[in-house]
């Protein structure tokens, strides 16, 4: 009989692998037999998530934690590293700090870290001078700010060498202080992304030259010349937005409110553009030549919409070559049609629908009209060769809801495949149609 | 064109080409050989399995190959262990069955339905103690007692973090 036993080594890295580097489920599978431990303490990469979690601690508990800090690391090779290190109890409860120093030191070296999330309180004040010395962040990449960072920490970094240093993150309520805004203009000197959360508080510094992808709360204060990918959170009213110029924006994200009429956006290199919120009449002023890709996600609303929608991007919003289009919005009867017809190069739709009963009556205005001549059919969006119906609730009968769409996709007699996959959690189901051959079959994806 | 596929046991099936070059094993023998309409014998799997593996195969046939350009399970930071429904209900399936098919897609070298199997194994190990894993798989514990005493201390640190 074949058992787990008989796994190959590898096979059972990649078991591990889903257990997840470092997890609570992989120190517990280390625990199951001699095998198992050996294939993965002798696997250093399962180890490389090293998570420093300091708090208040007694000294045989600290103790025991650097010693199995100290084995843990050894596990890891010589591998880069991803970094947690954050602290709940303030420094004058961490009298311990030093000896894990020396033992980063000496078992995980600063140049060997490839990500670091610091969540240290910012009075956490010791002196990191015994570090500075000889190590150096040569190697990171990625650093995130969980917490405003102290002082020692902030110091310690920006007189580093971190020519690898892309992507910053400051999450939730993360203020940069005023003070250290020399650290922070080395920090940011080599940034590609940077991403900051609602509260958080940025540097009032320029934008370095290399930054493309930025991910705000708010709409930056400051010219983006070179950003190809924005993305704004919060709310944000027509006047500034129009204001900015976007030469080199190839995506962007943004919940638009307050419409300006007769005014233009002009976004030259556009080509995707995700839209938040209800307030239609601002996409009337997106001049996007080149846009392909247009996803509007409306979950404000409480009444089905129509003719705003459509009268918005009638008239003005200019998207001549316009590809792929992903509404999760509720819509009237028949706006879909009305939408898809705006557009002479749209070819996907992809759309979140309530339950089975719209997604039925959608995919027949779209597809499976009956025509003038009796028993005949015709298609009022021709040019569609690609559907996504995404359901929010599951068919009480989904069988019926199988049996429906494939035999509409056959009726029409094109050459669609209906293809569904998973919603997390089953909760929604989801039926996808594409151009790739002859129906084949459908499946059905629920609870 | 059909392919000719021998088990262990000495069975025949006749299959799609499109469908057994979902196995990279099998597509580089094929392109080695040429056409031909030679049966390409597969020792190391039984009729049972590979029945259960064309399934598999048969269902994906038309998905992307894996091109080597995904990021890999050592690149990816957060590994997720979601599986979609269709495969969910296809691997669903006794321990012995599982573990033949996770056998049987190393060695034809079907990265996606490998994958389907470690992902399984893994939610199953996932959440459990070392002891309920044991029991789930019928491993015996060959620990010594100090080695165990090191096991929980390092448990207790991570249940701890």
């Amino acid at each position: 009989m074949t058992t787990i036993s008989h796994l190959p080594p590898e096979v059972f890295i990649q078991i591990f692998q889903y257990l997840g580097r470092n997890s609570k489920s992989l120190v517990q599978a280390t625990g199951v037999c001699l095998r198992w431990r050996a294939i993965a303490i002798n696997t250093p990469y399962l180890w490389t998530e090293i998570i420093i979690h300091l708090k208040e601690l007694s000294e045989s508990q600290f103790l025991t934690l650097l010693d199995i800090l100290d084995m843990f690391l050894s596990r890891t090779g010589d591998l880069l590293l991803d970094v947690d290190w954050y602290s709940k109890a303030t420094a004058d409860k961490m009298s311990y700090i030093y000896p894990i120093y020396h033992l980063l030191r000496e078992k995980a070296p600063f140049y060997r870290w490839k990500t670091l999330s610091l969540g240290l309180p910012s009075e956490f004040s010791y002196d990191l001078s015994i570090l500075r010395e000889e190590d150096n962040f040569s190697n990171l990449e990625s650093l995130i700010f969980t917490r405003s960072p102290p002082t020692a920490y902030l110091d310690l970094l920006s007189g580093a060498v971190t020519p690898k240093l892309v992507s910053l993150e400051f999450q939730h309520n993360v203020k940069c202080q005023p003070k250290h805004i020399a650290q922070y203009a080395k920090l940011f000197a080599h940034a590609k992304v940077l991403r900051s959360a609602r509260g958080s508080r940025l540097p009032t510094l320029s934008f370095p030259a290399g930054l493309a992808d930025l991910r705000l709360w708010e709409l930056p204060k400051q010219p983006i010349p070179n950003v190809t990918r924005l993305s704004i959170k919060e709310k944000t009213p027509m006047e500034p937005l129009i204001a900015m110029e976007y030469p080199n924006l190839r995506s962007l994200s943004f919940h638009p409110v307050a419409p300006l009429e007769g005014r233009t956006m002009s976004l030259p290199n556009l080509r995707s553009l995700r839209f938040h919120g209800n307030s239609f009449p601002c996409l009337r002023a997106i001049d996007a030549p080149i846009l392909h890709t247009l996803s509007i996600y409306d979950h404000e609303s409480t009444q089905p919409v129509g003719e705003e929608l459509v009268s918005a991007l009638a008239g003005g919003f200019t998207a001549p070559q316009l590809y792929f289009l992903t509404m999760d919005i509720s819509l009237k009867r028949k706006v879909t049609v009305r939408v898809v017809n705006l557009f002479p190069y749209l070819k996907c739709i992809s759309l979140t629908l309530r339950d089975a009963d719209e997604g039925e009556r959608t995919f027949k205005h779209l597809f499976f009209q009956p025509s003038q001549e009796e028993g005949a059919y015709e298609r009022p969006c021709p040019k569609l060769i690609v559907l996504s119906i995404k359901l929010k609730t599951v068919p009480e009968d989904v069988t019926l809801w199988k049996r429906l769409v494939n035999y509409t996709a056959r009726s029409i007699g094109d050459p669609f495949r209906i293809l569904t996959s998973v919603w997390p959690a089953g909760r929604h189901s989801r039926v996808v149609g594409h151009h790739l051959g002859p129906i084949e079959d459908i499946y059905s994806s629920y609870n | 064109m059909p392919v000719l596929l021998v088990t262990s046991d000495n069975e025949q099936f006749r299959v799609e080409k499109v469908v057994a070059q979902r196995s990279v094993l099998i597509k580089n023998m094929l392109e080695d050989v040429g056409e031909s309409d030679q049966p390409i014998p597969l020792p190391n799997v039984t009729a049972p399995v590979l029945k259960k593996v064309l399934e598999y195969c048969d269902h994906h046939q038309t998905d992307p190959l894996p091109t080597g350009d995904e990021p890999s399970a050592d690149e990816s930071r957060k590994r997720t262990t979601d599986i979609s429904e269709w495969d969910q209900k296809f691997i669903t399936v006794d321990q012995e069955m599982l573990f033949e098919i996770i056998l049987a897609a190393n060695y034809l070298d079907i990265k996606p339905l490998l994958d389907v199997g470690c992902k399984t194994v893994a939610n199953m190990i996932k959440g459990k103690s070392p002891e309920e894993i044991r029991k789930l798989f019928n491993i015996v514990n060959d620990f010594t007692p100090e080695e165990e005493a090191q096991i929980k201390k390092e448990n207790e640190w991570a249940e701890d973090r």
